[in-house]
């Protein structure tokens, strides 16, 4: 990533100023598996009456990376942050973010964008047959 | 009042006894052609008294038929009074406690207390021998001789929890006290004796002197 | 005399005897309401219609009081009503909040969403929240037959459906038990309901406490494309709305049309949509080695060429069935001239109707609004319970503003209103003719009489001696009445039937009638028999005779047919019916006909030219102008063109003899009349209930006025 684009974009990781800020105030207080890291602000409450929580993403900013465990602490559902003892339920898939605009967007069969045909609607109506 | 279910036992059939079908009769004949659907409360009531002072189903189609009407017409009859009773109650003795504020002032909770401890804890639960049951009524008109229960026609009057003992031991022993009060006072009159128009000879003279007309004529009866 | 009052600082002059609901909607306020409906007595019950009337001490339910009820002010000046002060706004508040307390929030999930009363008014007249914290109340759900599917405690206890199966139903199924919070709307134990006329509660219900259940969660309101067209069920000619998704018929709703079917339609009319998704002939077949093959249109039209072609004239037959358009049996009709075919019919066996006499023969002529006038009814041969629910329905309405006779002559029926009943055949007939029974007197004396002639009478061997002898009542009632009024009517089973006689479509010079052409078909004389959605008669021994069979539906025809051309049915077409009055109406396409099903004209027109006699029309317009040349009535949509000559006359001089044989009941299972009903599974359980009640202990086994004539009778009851 090259000097100019951090400090001028944000999509594509933290810029210097972002980084700066939260140098400034907060300190690291996990990471998740994918790699974005979690920050609590030292001293002071923000804007909830609670310490202010900060995420810089890795690579990509785009909020549906949070994974389940820290959603709920970024977004102070939660105060605990997730330790070692935090195991998915039985249900959980591995999180996995929105790839909705992306090349790996979810395409129904049918979709113009996918080679495979839609199977003929069924249940319309029942045809007579004789005998 | 919680909902009010037919009982899911119920007699085969239904039929009103020779009297009481005669009286039926007379009764219908009471309302004029075509309005014959009056009589369903009276026969509704005439056919709980003979099956026991609950209602059948079957009850209900028969008065139905009887009177020209749509089951569900009578069906709504019967559900909609609390007088009608669809399911079994005591065969000595329905205990109706009256709730209603005077009543609850001069004590029906008490009463209703020994109606769980010698009943049953649920209202309209007959006993294990079937013989007694109980429910909780709105007012029955009499509140001056609060508190007070009704069993099937008859009112028994100014209860203590004592004295609903006592009247239950009786019922039971086939032996039912005389309906009205049970402290012994005629009608409503006052508990102690009377408070009022007690000096007899000041009430004749009173009549005397309207009978001289020394009294203003408005007041001469 | 009328009543000046002042709504909302508008004056206004009502007449006498309405309701403030009436007065202050004609002054242009809306006032919310629930239990209130036009068509219904006044319950209320509801009191979400509360008005502030100035000088009463407390808002007024507008839905029950009139206006000459209102305390005239003391200096003469007219009353005030205000439907939209501060008083009123707290009053429908407070309402609409004691509604909402036993009402759950189910309305994500509510069939009724979208189209709720409750659900609207609430956003227009209720409060934001609750301040009630106690649980809601439960109630167990009933069973109320498969129309009808219960989420009592969504119930607020308005009464509509009981008092609309009570009044216009005219069956005394609905009730309400229990008192005060306990009250509970259902049948007596729970049996399923059997008027003809039940489904039309769930539309009445301003919740969604009754609901459809043939159709319960299958779609939104917001989601159907809603199509205005024309029920076939029966010659009575509902207005109906088809709403669907896609290629599906979701349901199928009534409109509103007060000369017809004012807002209810019957119970087949509504859920026989089922029947159109079950049964489809969705590609043509062709009877090869003694089984149907599926076969392309080439082939299957190539067959019928060859077929027809090869044929002599008189030994074609082609009959049109119950449920057609005018389009296709003009188009059928057309082609038939071209060929010279005379042997075609559009009547059942035995029908005695004639186009060639006056077009009042075979009308009703009075017009359905018209019965709300009359005031002597003569039913002949005819069940209008079963026959035309709607129109049996309309003359309970006129029999319960008192002052109709109605008699009938036929067997003896549970109808909804109570009857003299005269006879069971013709004899009966003859003795009202010769005016020796006493309701003759009663016709002649009556201002507007009506003679109804039912399919058990005019559908027999002596029709036409049995419609004489109808005729000659009809005009011995009909003297000295109001010029404009017409006493003989004739009650029609067939949606066809009508647009089929003012076509012509009957036997050409020397043509054979349906009758005629079945009976040709069994002695090995007619060869090929081309049927047009006809299915209602014994089909022709097979092998006697090649069976052409156009139709939507595989029933009877299609089982016997040797090609089958599948056609569209009556959702999947433009086409026009004339309905028993004549009055002409255009049912729209609301949805493509199955698989390779095309729509009956253009399977004609495209014969036609295989055959080298090519229709003069390419398109439903040019088809239509063609036909409107040849029955102009037909172009007059919505409307009667009214029959002037009088029938009688005509119809008497086909007198002959009667036998004595009873008027026959010609529908024998109301929901199984025309092959999309029988292909309906809830027709089908709606049969079963019917035929199940029979036996049920817990049917009244009589209707309300039946039982007070029969206490009457036999005071030993």
């Amino acid at each position: 990533m090259s000097i100019l684009s951090e400090i001028f974009s944000w999509w594509g990781g933290n810029t210097w100023g972002t980084r700066f800020t939260i140098w400034k105030i907060a300190s690291q207080v996990g990471e998740d598996e994918f790699g974005n890291r979690y920050y609590l602000q030292r001293s002071g409450v923000g804007p909830l009456g609670k310490p202010r929580r900060f995420v810089v993403y890795k690579d990509l900013a785009d909020a549906s990376k949070v994974p389940a465990e820290w959603h709920g602490w970024l977004h102070y559902t939660v105060d605990d942050l997730p330790d070692e003892n935090y195991k998915p339920r039985a249900w959980q898939k591995p999180h996995k973010m929105n790839m909705t605009g992306t090349g790996k967007a979810y395409r129904p069969k049918g979709s113009i964008l996918r080679p495979q045909k839609r199977e003929r609607a069924t249940g319309d109506y029942k045809a007579w047959k004789p005998e | 009042m919680a909902v009010r279910r037919l009982d899911p036992v119920q007699p085969a059939s239904f039929e009103f006894n020779k009297e009481n079908l005669a009286w039926a009769k007379e009764t219908i004949s009471k309302y004029p052609e075509g309005k014959q659907a009056s009589a369903v409360i009276p026969l509704l009531w005439r056919a709980q008294e003979q099956h026991e002072n609950w209602l059948p189903e079957p009850a209900i189609r028969y008065v139905a038929e009887m009177l020209g009407m749509a089951y569900i017409r009578v069906y709504e009859v019967a559900t909609f009074y609390t007088m009608f009773h669809l399911s079994p109650v005591g065969t000595t003795a329905h205990l109706q406690v009256c709730g209603t504020t005077p009543c609850m002032l001069r004590g029906a909770e008490a009463l209703m207390e020994v109606c769980k401890q010698r009943i049953s804890p649920t209202q309209n639960t007959l006993t294990a021998d079937g013989r007694f049951s109980w429910e909780e009524v709105e007012c029955l008109g009499s509140c001056a001789n609060a508190p007070m229960l009704q069993i099937f026609k008859d009112t028994y009057e100014d209860l203590t929890p004592e004295l609903l003992e006592h009247l239950l031991d009786s019922f039971a022993a086939g032996n039912p006290p005389k309906p009205g009060s049970q402290i012994g006072r005629t009608a409503s009159c006052p508990a102690g004796g009377p408070t009022t128009l007690k000096d007899v000879a000041h009430v004749m003279t009173q009549r005397r002197n309207v009978s001289d007309g020394n009294i203003g004529e408005g007041t001469k009866n | 005399m009328s009543k000046k009052l002042i709504i909302d600082d508008t004056e206004i002059e009502v007449e006498d005897g309405i309701t403030l609901l009436q007065a202050c909607e004609q002054a242009g306020a809306e006032i919310p309401r629930f239990c209130y409906h036009e068509r219904l007595s006044i319950a209320g019950n509801c009191r979400m219609c509360l008005v502030e009337v100035k000088g009463a001490p407390k808002p007024i339910a507008s839905c029950a009081q009139t206006v000459n009820e209102l305390r005239p002010n003391p200096d003469g000046s007219p009353n005030v009503i205000l439907t939209k002060s501060a008083l009123v706004k707290k009053a429908r508040e407070g309402v609409m909040e004691f509604l909402l307390i036993n009402h759950p929030l189910d309305c994500p999930i509510c069939d009724q969403g979208g189209e709720c009363d409750l659900q609207d008014q609430a956003m227009a007249y209720g409060v934001g929240g609750s301040r009630y914290v106690e649980n809601k109340r439960a109630v167990e759900e009933k069973y109320l037959g498969p129309l009808i599917r219960t989420f009592m405690t969504r119930c607020i206890h308005c009464t509509r459906c009981v008092r609309f199966m009570t009044e216009v139903a005219g069956v005394d199924e609905l009730g309400l038990i229990g008192r005060g919070e306990d009250a509970e709307i259902t049948t007596y134990l729970e049996h399923g309901m059997l008027s003809e006329l039940s489904a039309n509660v769930n539309d009445l219900c301003p919740v969604g406490a009754l609901t459809h259940r043939p159709w319960s969660n299958t779609a939104r309101p917001w989601e159907l494309r809603k199509t205005e067209t024309i029920d076939v069920m029966d010659a009575v000619g509902s207005n109906i709305r088809v709403d669907s998704r896609g290629p599906e018929v979701m349901r199928i709703l009534p409109r509103n049309n007060d000369s017809v079917n004012e807002e209810w339609i019957s119970d087949k009319t509504r859920h026989v949509w089922d029947g159109l998704k079950t049964q489809r002939l969705d590609q043509p077949y062709v009877r090869r080695g003694g089984k149907l093959r599926p076969a392309t249109w080439e082939e299957a039209l190539g067959v019928v060429t060859q077929k027809l072609a090869q044929t002599e004239a008189s030994r074609i037959g082609v009959i049109a069935g119950d449920l057609c358009g005018a389009e296709e049996m003009f188009a059928l009709k057309s082609l038939m001239d071209r060929m010279g075919v005379a042997n075609v019919d559009c009547r059942a066996a035995h029908e005695a109707f004639d186009p060639s006499l006056p077009r009042s023969s075979y009308l009703f002529n009075t017009t359905i609004e018209g019965i709300d006038d009359a005031d002597a009814i003569l039913l002949v041969g005819t069940n209008p319970r079963l026959e035309a629910p709607i129109l049996n329905a309309r003359i309970r309405k006129r029999y319960l503003k008192g002052g109709c006779e109605i008699a009938l002559v036929g067997a003896q029926v549970p109808l909804t209103y109570r009857y003299e009943h005269l006879g069971t055949g013709p004899a009966a007939l003859s003795e009202l003719a010769d005016g020796k029974h006493a309701f003759a007197e009663i016709l002649s004396k009556a201002k507007a009489p009506m003679v109804i002639v039912g399919a058990g009478a005019y559908r027999r061997f002596d029709g036409e001696a049995v419609m004489a002898l109808a005729a000659r009542i009809a005009r011995a009632a009909g003297k000295d009445k109001a010029a404009d009024w017409r006493v003989f009517n004739v009650l029609h089973t067939a949606a066809a039937r009508v647009a089929g006689l003012d076509l012509g479509f009957v036997p050409g010079k020397g043509g054979l009638d349906t009758a005629g052409m079945l009976e040709f078909a069994k002695h090995d004389g007619l060869e090929v028999l081309y049927l047009l959605g006809a299915d209602e008669f014994d089909m022709p021994p097979p092998d006697d005779v090649f069976v052409i069979y156009q139709g939507s539906h595989g029933d009877a025809g299609a089982h016997r047919a040797d090609v089958i051309l599948p056609g569209s049915a009556y959702t999947e077409k433009s086409a026009t019916y004339a309905n028993t009055e004549g009055r002409v109406q255009l049912g729209l396409k609301a949805v493509f006909a199955p698989g390779e099903a095309k729509e009956d004209w253009a399977i004609l027109r495209a014969l036609s030219a295989q055959l080298g006699h090519t229709l003069p029309f390419d398109n439903l317009t040019e088809l239509r102008a063609a036909m409107y040349k040849q029955a102009p009535q037909l172009q007059r949509i919505d409307d009667v063109t009214p029959a002037t000559e009088d029938p009688c006359s005509a119809l008497i001089a086909r007198e002959g003899k009667v036998s004595d044989t009873p008027f026959a009941e010609v529908i024998s299972d109301f929901y199984l009349t025309n092959p999309i009903a029988r292909a309906s599974r809830v027709m089908a359980q709606l049969s079963a209930l019917k035929a199940a009640a029979a036996t049920d202990a817990r049917v009244t086994p009589f209707g309300t006025d039946e039982a007070s004539v029969q206490y009457q009778m036999s005071p030993e009851a």
